[in-house]
Protein backbone atom coordinates (compact mmCIF):
# COMPACT_ATOMS: atom_id res chain seq x y z
CA UNK A 1 0.00 0.00 0.00
CA UNK A 2 1.27 3.21 -0.88
CA UNK A 3 0.05 5.68 2.02
CA UNK A 4 0.36 9.27 1.34
CA UNK A 5 4.30 10.05 0.86
CA UNK A 6 5.63 10.97 -1.99
CA UNK A 7 8.04 8.16 -1.71
CA UNK A 8 5.59 6.10 -3.91
CA UNK A 9 4.18 6.02 -7.18
CA UNK A 10 0.77 6.96 -5.59
CA UNK A 11 -0.98 5.99 -8.56
CA UNK A 12 0.26 2.74 -9.09
CA UNK A 13 1.40 1.66 -5.68
CA UNK A 14 4.39 0.41 -7.08
CA UNK A 15 7.38 0.42 -3.94
CA UNK A 16 9.97 2.89 -3.58
CA UNK A 17 12.51 2.63 -6.12
CA UNK A 18 16.55 1.19 -5.25
CA UNK A 19 18.08 4.60 -4.73
CA UNK A 20 14.86 7.09 -3.03
CA UNK A 21 15.37 10.46 -4.31
CA UNK A 22 17.55 13.07 -2.12
CA UNK A 23 13.62 14.71 -1.06
CA UNK A 24 11.74 11.46 -0.40
CA UNK A 25 10.56 11.02 3.13
CA UNK A 26 12.29 8.40 4.63
CA UNK A 27 15.42 10.16 3.31
CA UNK A 28 14.29 13.26 5.02
CA UNK A 29 14.12 11.90 8.31
CA UNK A 30 17.21 10.73 7.98
CA UNK A 31 18.77 13.73 7.50
CA UNK A 32 16.91 15.51 10.43
CA UNK A 33 18.03 12.57 12.68
CA UNK A 34 21.29 13.81 11.71
CA UNK A 35 20.07 17.63 12.51
CA UNK A 36 19.70 18.54 9.13
CA UNK A 37 17.16 21.54 9.40
CA UNK A 38 16.82 22.19 5.88
CA UNK A 39 15.38 18.49 5.22
CA UNK A 40 12.64 19.55 8.28
CA UNK A 41 11.71 22.38 5.87
CA UNK A 42 11.16 20.37 3.02
CA UNK A 43 8.95 18.27 4.77
CA UNK A 44 7.33 20.59 6.79
CA UNK A 45 6.48 22.66 3.55
CA UNK A 46 5.65 18.63 1.96
CA UNK A 47 2.61 17.84 5.03
CA UNK A 48 2.38 21.20 7.11
CA UNK A 49 -1.34 21.39 5.35
CA UNK A 50 -1.90 17.76 5.68
CA UNK A 51 -1.03 18.17 9.38
CA UNK A 52 -2.55 21.67 10.38
CA UNK A 53 -6.03 20.17 8.00
CA UNK A 54 -6.47 16.42 10.85
CA UNK A 55 -5.75 19.72 13.58
CA UNK A 56 -8.23 21.45 12.57
CA UNK A 57 -10.44 19.23 11.69
CA UNK A 58 -9.85 17.40 15.00
CA UNK A 59 -10.05 20.72 16.94
CA UNK A 60 -11.97 23.17 14.70
CA UNK A 61 -10.33 26.05 16.13
CA UNK A 62 -7.26 27.43 13.65
CA UNK A 63 -5.27 29.14 16.35
CA UNK A 64 -5.47 25.54 18.32
CA UNK A 65 -4.88 23.47 15.33
CA UNK A 66 -1.65 26.04 14.69
CA UNK A 67 -0.37 25.03 18.51
CA UNK A 68 -0.18 21.62 17.56
CA UNK A 69 1.08 22.28 14.19
CA UNK A 70 3.87 23.69 15.68
CA UNK A 71 4.03 21.21 18.53
CA UNK A 72 3.92 18.01 15.73
CA UNK A 73 6.78 19.57 13.71
CA UNK A 74 8.85 19.86 16.85
CA UNK A 75 8.65 16.92 18.37
CA UNK A 76 9.45 15.48 15.02
CA UNK A 77 12.85 17.09 14.94
CA UNK A 78 13.41 16.54 18.55
CA UNK A 79 12.50 13.28 18.62
CA UNK A 80 13.37 12.04 15.96
CA UNK A 81 14.58 8.71 17.48
CA UNK A 82 11.27 7.60 17.83
CA UNK A 83 10.91 7.11 14.67
CA UNK A 84 11.15 3.37 13.43
CA UNK A 85 10.58 2.81 9.01
CA UNK A 86 9.45 -0.45 9.39
CA UNK A 87 6.40 0.28 11.24
CA UNK A 88 5.11 2.93 8.65
CA UNK A 89 6.09 5.62 6.64
CA UNK A 90 7.32 9.39 7.86
CA UNK A 91 3.63 10.62 6.47
CA UNK A 92 1.69 8.10 8.46
CA UNK A 93 4.20 8.50 11.81
CA UNK A 94 3.29 12.65 11.35
CA UNK A 95 -0.18 11.75 11.45
CA UNK A 96 -0.61 9.55 14.52
CA UNK A 97 1.58 12.10 15.79
CA UNK A 98 -0.37 14.86 14.67
CA UNK A 99 -3.93 12.81 16.07
CA UNK A 100 -2.97 12.00 19.12
CA UNK A 101 -1.40 15.49 20.04
CA UNK A 102 -4.54 17.16 18.89
CA UNK A 103 -6.44 14.68 20.83
CA UNK A 104 -4.81 15.06 24.09
CA UNK A 105 -5.00 19.00 23.13
CA UNK A 106 -8.67 19.01 23.37
CA UNK A 107 -8.73 16.80 26.20
CA UNK A 108 -6.85 18.84 27.85
CA UNK A 109 -8.81 21.91 27.19
CA UNK A 110 -5.46 24.54 28.46
CA UNK A 111 -4.90 25.55 25.09
CA UNK A 112 -4.44 29.67 24.83
CA UNK A 113 -6.28 29.47 21.81
CA UNK A 114 -9.27 31.56 23.14
CA UNK A 115 -6.73 34.40 24.02
CA UNK A 116 -6.00 34.15 20.26
CA UNK A 117 -9.46 33.67 18.76
CA UNK A 118 -10.06 37.53 17.72
CA UNK A 119 -7.99 37.56 15.15
CA UNK A 120 -9.32 34.58 13.52
CA UNK A 121 -10.47 36.47 10.39
CA UNK A 122 -6.74 37.76 10.11
CA UNK A 123 -5.40 34.44 10.10
CA UNK A 124 -7.95 32.92 8.13
CA UNK A 125 -6.95 35.81 5.58
CA UNK A 126 -3.35 34.85 5.90
CA UNK A 127 -4.02 31.30 5.37
CA UNK A 128 -5.63 31.66 1.75
CA UNK A 129 -2.99 33.67 0.56
CA UNK A 130 -0.29 31.25 2.46
CA UNK A 131 -2.68 28.26 0.48
CA UNK A 132 -1.59 29.92 -2.92
CA UNK A 133 2.03 30.67 -2.39
CA UNK A 134 3.05 27.05 -1.43
CA UNK A 135 0.56 25.57 -3.84
CA UNK A 136 2.69 27.56 -6.60
CA UNK A 137 5.91 26.68 -4.72
CA UNK A 138 4.88 22.82 -4.93
CA UNK A 139 2.57 22.22 -7.48
CA UNK A 140 3.78 18.78 -7.98
CA UNK A 141 3.65 17.40 -4.38
CA UNK A 142 0.07 19.70 -3.88
CA UNK A 143 -0.87 17.16 -7.36
CA UNK A 144 0.25 14.49 -5.76
CA UNK A 145 -1.62 14.82 -2.42
CA UNK A 146 -4.51 16.39 -4.15
CA UNK A 147 -4.69 13.09 -6.24
CA UNK A 148 -4.21 10.93 -2.70
CA UNK A 149 -6.83 12.94 -1.37
CA UNK A 150 -9.16 11.81 -4.23
CA UNK A 151 -8.55 8.09 -3.81
CA UNK A 152 -9.52 8.57 -0.12
CA UNK A 153 -12.85 9.96 -0.26
CA UNK A 154 -13.23 7.63 -2.91
CA UNK A 155 -12.82 5.01 -0.45
CA UNK A 156 -14.52 6.55 2.59
CA UNK A 157 -17.04 7.55 -0.07
CA UNK A 158 -18.25 3.69 -0.62
CA UNK A 159 -18.38 2.93 3.07
CA UNK A 160 -22.15 2.62 4.75
CA UNK A 161 -23.22 5.68 5.97
CA UNK A 162 -22.91 3.83 9.36
CA UNK A 163 -19.51 2.52 8.52
CA UNK A 164 -18.22 6.53 7.90
CA UNK A 165 -19.40 7.74 11.00
CA UNK A 166 -18.13 5.12 13.49
CA UNK A 167 -14.97 5.36 11.29
CA UNK A 168 -14.89 9.07 12.02
CA UNK A 169 -15.71 9.35 15.11
CA UNK A 170 -13.14 6.59 16.29
CA UNK A 171 -10.58 8.55 14.27
CA UNK A 172 -11.08 12.28 14.57
CA UNK A 173 -13.00 12.34 17.77
CA UNK A 174 -10.75 9.68 19.41
CA UNK A 175 -14.14 7.52 20.92
CA UNK A 176 -13.71 4.26 21.91
CA UNK A 177 -16.54 1.44 20.89
CA UNK A 178 -18.41 2.24 24.04
CA UNK A 179 -18.31 5.81 23.35
CA UNK A 180 -19.26 5.56 19.82
CA UNK A 181 -22.34 3.09 20.69
CA UNK A 182 -23.66 5.44 23.65
CA UNK A 183 -23.14 8.54 20.86
CA UNK A 184 -25.23 6.91 18.23
CA UNK A 185 -27.39 4.61 20.99
CA UNK A 186 -26.43 1.47 19.14
CA UNK A 187 -25.53 -1.84 20.73
CA UNK A 188 -21.60 -1.92 21.33
CA UNK A 189 -21.30 -4.99 18.87
CA UNK A 190 -22.74 -3.33 15.89
CA UNK A 191 -20.18 -0.41 16.46
CA UNK A 192 -17.71 -2.84 16.92
CA UNK A 193 -18.82 -4.35 13.55
CA UNK A 194 -19.17 -1.09 11.80
CA UNK A 195 -16.03 0.12 12.52
CA UNK A 196 -14.28 -3.34 11.71
CA UNK A 197 -15.93 -3.39 8.46
CA UNK A 198 -15.59 0.46 7.29
CA UNK A 199 -11.63 -0.33 8.14
CA UNK A 200 -11.08 -3.68 6.17
CA UNK A 201 -13.18 -1.88 3.08
CA UNK A 202 -10.99 1.07 3.37
CA UNK A 203 -7.97 -1.13 3.58
CA UNK A 204 -9.00 -2.91 0.54
CA UNK A 205 -10.05 -0.08 -1.58
CA UNK A 206 -6.66 2.05 -0.55
CA UNK A 207 -4.86 -1.32 -1.54
CA UNK A 208 -6.16 -1.01 -4.74
CA UNK A 209 -6.00 2.38 -5.60
CA UNK B 1 -5.58 -17.22 18.69
CA UNK B 2 -4.52 -17.33 15.30
CA UNK B 3 -2.35 -14.33 12.84
CA UNK B 4 -5.25 -14.55 10.34
CA UNK B 5 -7.95 -13.86 13.18
CA UNK B 6 -5.90 -11.02 14.35
CA UNK B 7 -5.56 -9.45 11.54
CA UNK B 8 -9.54 -7.24 12.11
CA UNK B 9 -7.70 -6.87 15.38
CA UNK B 10 -5.07 -5.44 13.80
CA UNK B 11 -6.95 -2.67 12.04
CA UNK B 12 -9.11 -1.72 15.40
CA UNK B 13 -6.07 -1.05 17.34
CA UNK B 14 -4.42 0.80 14.69
CA UNK B 15 -7.54 2.74 15.56
CA UNK B 16 -7.33 2.82 18.67
CA UNK B 17 -10.96 1.08 19.32
CA UNK B 18 -10.16 -1.98 21.21
CA UNK B 19 -10.55 -2.77 24.61
CA UNK B 20 -7.84 -2.07 27.42
CA UNK B 21 -7.28 -6.20 27.38
CA UNK B 22 -7.83 -6.51 23.52
CA UNK B 23 -5.00 -3.76 23.09
CA UNK B 24 -2.16 -5.40 24.99
CA UNK B 25 -2.76 -8.69 24.04
CA UNK B 26 -1.99 -7.39 20.17
CA UNK B 27 0.54 -5.21 21.13
CA UNK B 28 2.38 -8.39 22.93
CA UNK B 29 2.03 -10.40 20.03
CA UNK B 30 3.73 -7.75 17.60
CA UNK B 31 6.39 -6.89 20.22
CA UNK B 32 7.26 -10.62 20.42
CA UNK B 33 8.19 -10.39 17.21
CA UNK B 34 5.21 -11.51 14.51
CA UNK B 35 6.58 -10.10 11.05
CA UNK B 36 3.19 -10.74 9.24
CA UNK B 37 1.24 -9.26 12.47
CA UNK B 38 4.23 -6.32 12.55
CA UNK B 39 3.17 -5.73 8.96
CA UNK B 40 -0.29 -5.84 9.05
CA UNK B 41 -0.37 -3.53 11.73
CA UNK B 42 2.00 -0.85 9.58
CA UNK B 43 -0.54 -1.12 6.72
CA UNK B 44 -3.50 -0.13 9.67
CA UNK B 45 -1.40 2.08 10.23
CA UNK B 46 -1.24 3.70 6.80
CA UNK B 47 -5.00 2.90 6.44
CA UNK B 48 -5.53 5.27 9.66
CA UNK B 49 -3.17 8.06 8.32
CA UNK B 50 -5.73 8.37 4.98
CA UNK B 51 -8.28 8.89 7.20
CA UNK B 52 -6.35 12.64 7.49
CA UNK B 53 -6.78 13.13 4.23
CA UNK B 54 -10.66 13.42 4.30
CA UNK B 55 -10.36 16.35 6.50
CA UNK B 56 -10.79 19.57 4.29
CA UNK B 57 -7.49 20.63 3.11
CA UNK B 58 -6.54 24.03 4.38
CA UNK B 59 -2.91 25.59 4.23
CA UNK B 60 -0.64 26.16 7.45
CA UNK B 61 -1.13 29.79 8.75
CA UNK B 62 2.10 31.03 7.93
CA UNK B 63 2.81 31.83 11.52
CA UNK B 64 3.29 28.31 12.59
CA UNK B 65 6.46 28.46 10.27
CA UNK B 66 7.71 31.15 12.37
CA UNK B 67 7.03 29.85 15.72
CA UNK B 68 8.96 26.65 14.93
CA UNK B 69 11.65 28.23 13.41
CA UNK B 70 11.84 30.47 16.87
CA UNK B 71 11.86 27.77 18.91
CA UNK B 72 14.39 25.89 16.66
CA UNK B 73 16.94 28.44 16.56
CA UNK B 74 16.42 28.62 20.20
CA UNK B 75 17.16 25.09 20.87
CA UNK B 76 19.93 25.24 17.99
CA UNK B 77 21.68 28.17 19.77
CA UNK B 78 21.56 26.49 22.96
CA UNK B 79 22.83 23.38 21.88
CA UNK B 80 25.92 25.12 19.70
CA UNK B 81 26.56 27.44 22.91
CA UNK B 82 26.57 24.25 25.18
CA UNK B 83 28.34 21.51 23.44
CA UNK B 84 31.07 22.47 20.71
CA UNK B 85 30.41 20.86 17.69
CA UNK B 86 27.83 23.05 15.33
CA UNK B 87 25.10 21.46 13.79
CA UNK B 88 25.09 19.89 10.50
CA UNK B 89 22.71 22.01 8.80
CA UNK B 90 22.30 21.68 5.41
CA UNK B 91 25.00 22.65 2.60
CA UNK B 92 25.38 26.11 3.67
CA UNK B 93 25.80 25.61 7.19
CA UNK B 94 29.59 25.97 7.14
CA UNK B 95 29.85 28.28 10.10
CA UNK B 96 33.74 29.97 10.11
CA UNK B 97 35.22 32.66 7.38
CA UNK B 98 38.49 32.64 5.29
CA UNK B 99 39.48 36.16 4.78
CA UNK B 100 40.19 36.55 1.23
CA UNK B 101 43.90 37.06 0.65
CA UNK B 102 43.72 39.83 -2.08
CA UNK B 103 41.40 42.25 -2.86
CA UNK B 104 40.56 44.60 -0.21
CA UNK B 105 42.44 44.90 3.26
CA UNK B 106 39.92 43.88 5.54
CA UNK B 107 40.19 44.25 9.16
CA UNK B 108 40.27 41.99 12.18
CA UNK B 109 36.65 39.82 11.81
CA UNK B 110 34.78 38.52 14.41
CA UNK B 111 37.94 38.88 16.86
CA UNK B 112 35.38 39.88 19.60
CA UNK B 113 33.78 36.57 19.48
CA UNK B 114 34.67 33.71 21.39
CA UNK B 115 34.28 30.66 19.08
CA UNK B 116 31.58 28.96 20.45
CA UNK B 117 29.87 32.29 20.62
CA UNK B 118 30.38 32.27 16.48
CA UNK B 119 29.28 28.90 16.23
CA UNK B 120 26.31 29.63 18.13
CA UNK B 121 25.32 32.29 15.87
CA UNK B 122 25.80 31.07 12.77
CA UNK B 123 24.32 27.49 13.27
CA UNK B 124 20.90 30.00 14.57
CA UNK B 125 21.49 31.78 11.87
CA UNK B 126 21.57 28.76 9.38
CA UNK B 127 18.36 27.44 10.79
CA UNK B 128 16.74 31.05 10.55
CA UNK B 129 17.73 30.56 6.75
CA UNK B 130 16.43 27.28 6.44
CA UNK B 131 13.03 27.77 7.79
CA UNK B 132 12.98 31.30 6.89
CA UNK B 133 13.91 33.08 4.01
CA UNK B 134 15.29 30.02 1.90
CA UNK B 135 11.74 29.06 1.44
CA UNK B 136 11.56 31.63 -1.41
CA UNK B 137 14.51 29.84 -2.95
CA UNK B 138 15.02 26.97 -5.30
CA UNK B 139 16.46 23.47 -3.52
CA UNK B 140 19.59 23.09 -3.15
CA UNK B 141 21.27 22.16 -6.24
CA UNK B 142 20.53 25.36 -7.56
CA UNK B 143 21.89 27.45 -4.80
CA UNK B 144 25.29 28.53 -3.79
CA UNK B 145 25.92 31.04 -0.63
CA UNK B 146 28.34 33.26 0.35
CA UNK B 147 28.76 34.12 4.20
CA UNK B 148 29.06 37.69 4.93
CA UNK B 149 31.46 38.68 8.39
CA UNK B 150 30.97 41.89 9.82
CA UNK B 151 34.46 44.01 9.94
CA UNK B 152 35.69 46.54 12.35
CA UNK B 153 33.30 48.95 11.70
CA UNK B 154 30.52 46.55 12.86
CA UNK B 155 31.92 43.02 13.82
CA UNK B 156 28.67 41.89 15.09
CA UNK B 157 27.16 42.16 11.41
CA UNK B 158 26.52 39.20 9.49
CA UNK B 159 24.67 38.42 6.43
CA UNK B 160 24.28 35.40 3.55
CA UNK B 161 23.87 35.98 -0.08
CA UNK B 162 22.44 32.85 -2.42
CA UNK B 163 23.28 32.77 -5.83
CA UNK B 164 20.22 31.46 -7.41
CA UNK B 165 21.99 29.54 -10.13
CA UNK B 166 18.45 29.36 -12.49
CA UNK B 167 17.26 32.79 -12.33
CA UNK B 168 20.91 34.21 -12.00
CA UNK B 169 19.85 36.05 -9.37
CA UNK B 170 21.58 36.81 -5.73
CA UNK B 171 19.66 37.15 -2.94
CA UNK B 172 21.26 39.24 0.08
CA UNK B 173 20.02 39.44 3.48
CA UNK B 174 21.60 41.05 6.47
CA UNK B 175 21.70 41.34 10.52
CA UNK B 176 22.19 43.20 13.03
CA UNK B 177 23.43 46.25 11.34
CA UNK B 178 23.97 49.48 12.57
CA UNK B 179 22.24 52.15 10.61
CA UNK B 180 24.34 54.06 7.62
CA UNK B 181 25.79 56.68 8.21
CA UNK B 182 23.66 60.30 8.36
CA UNK B 183 23.44 60.84 4.09
CA UNK B 184 24.96 57.39 3.51
CA UNK B 185 23.54 54.08 2.19
CA UNK B 186 24.16 50.38 2.07
CA UNK B 187 26.04 49.46 -1.47
CA UNK B 188 26.48 45.63 -1.83
CA UNK B 189 29.71 45.14 -4.14
CA UNK B 190 30.92 41.68 -6.33
CA UNK B 191 34.66 41.47 -6.23
CA UNK B 192 35.87 39.49 -9.45
CA UNK B 193 38.87 37.41 -10.10
CA UNK B 194 40.57 40.17 -12.03
CA UNK B 195 39.94 42.24 -8.59
CA UNK B 196 37.34 44.20 -10.15
CA UNK B 197 34.62 45.74 -8.07
CA UNK B 198 31.07 45.77 -9.80
CA UNK B 199 28.38 48.18 -7.65
CA UNK B 200 25.43 45.60 -7.36
CA UNK B 201 22.69 47.81 -5.41
CA UNK B 202 22.21 49.61 -2.50
CA UNK B 203 19.78 48.82 0.31
CA UNK B 204 19.08 49.79 3.63
CA UNK B 205 18.64 48.33 6.94
CA UNK B 206 15.31 48.47 9.42
CA UNK B 207 15.10 48.84 12.72
CA UNK B 208 16.06 45.70 13.98
CA UNK B 209 19.28 45.92 11.61
CA UNK B 210 17.99 43.89 8.88
CA UNK B 211 18.44 44.53 5.56
CA UNK B 212 17.66 42.65 2.00
CA UNK B 213 18.04 42.90 -1.67
CA UNK B 214 17.87 40.98 -4.61
CA UNK B 215 20.24 41.36 -7.70
CA UNK B 216 20.12 40.21 -10.81
CA UNK B 217 23.62 39.03 -11.52
CA UNK B 218 25.65 40.06 -14.88
CA UNK B 219 26.64 37.57 -17.27
CA UNK B 220 29.98 39.35 -19.20
CA UNK B 221 32.03 39.56 -15.86
CA UNK B 222 34.83 37.53 -14.49
CA UNK B 223 34.21 34.58 -12.43
CA UNK B 224 32.92 36.53 -8.54
CA UNK B 225 35.50 35.19 -5.64
CA UNK B 226 33.69 37.53 -3.14
CA UNK B 227 31.02 40.27 -1.83
CA UNK B 228 31.27 43.10 0.11
CA UNK B 229 29.04 45.96 1.60
CA UNK B 230 30.45 49.66 1.54
CA UNK B 231 28.77 52.85 2.65
CA UNK B 232 28.32 55.25 0.53
CA UNK B 233 26.49 58.61 -0.90
CA UNK B 234 23.04 57.85 -1.34
CA UNK B 235 22.06 56.95 -4.53
CA UNK B 236 25.24 54.93 -4.63
CA UNK B 237 29.00 55.17 -5.91
CA UNK B 238 30.52 53.82 -8.62
CA UNK B 239 33.54 52.35 -7.43
CA UNK B 240 33.78 51.91 -2.98
CA UNK B 241 34.85 55.00 -1.33
CA UNK B 242 33.41 53.93 2.42
CA UNK B 243 34.22 51.98 4.97
CA UNK B 244 33.83 47.74 4.52
CA UNK B 245 30.91 46.70 6.76
CA UNK B 246 30.52 43.08 5.56
CA UNK B 247 32.67 41.26 3.25
CA UNK B 248 32.79 37.76 2.48
CA UNK B 249 34.53 34.91 0.19
CA UNK B 250 32.62 33.08 -2.38
CA UNK B 251 32.82 29.27 -1.68
CA UNK B 252 31.78 28.06 -5.34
Amino acid sequence: MDELSTNVNVASGDPPAAAPAPDADDVLMQRIARRDAHALEILYDRYSGAVYSLCHRILRDGPSAEDVLVDVFWELWDKCDRYDPGRGSAITYLTLIARSRALDYRRSKQGPAAARRAGASEVAAAESEGALERARDRPFEQAVLAERRQQVLRAVNALTPEQRRAVELAYFDGFSHSEIAERLDKPLGTVKTWIRQGLIHLRRSLRNA
Amino acid sequence: MTCDERQDLILLYAADALDAGEREAVAAHVAAGCARCAGALAEARAVMAAMALTAEPLAAPPGARDRLTSRLERSVTTTAATTSPPLAIADYARPGLQRPRKAWALGRVATALAAACVAALLSGLAVWFALHERARLPMAAEVQYVALQGGDTQPLARGRIFWDTVRHQWHVYAFDMKPPPAGRTYQLWFVTSESSRIPAGTFSVDAGGKGSLKVPLPQDIAPIVAAAVTDEPSGGSAQPTGSIHLLGKARW
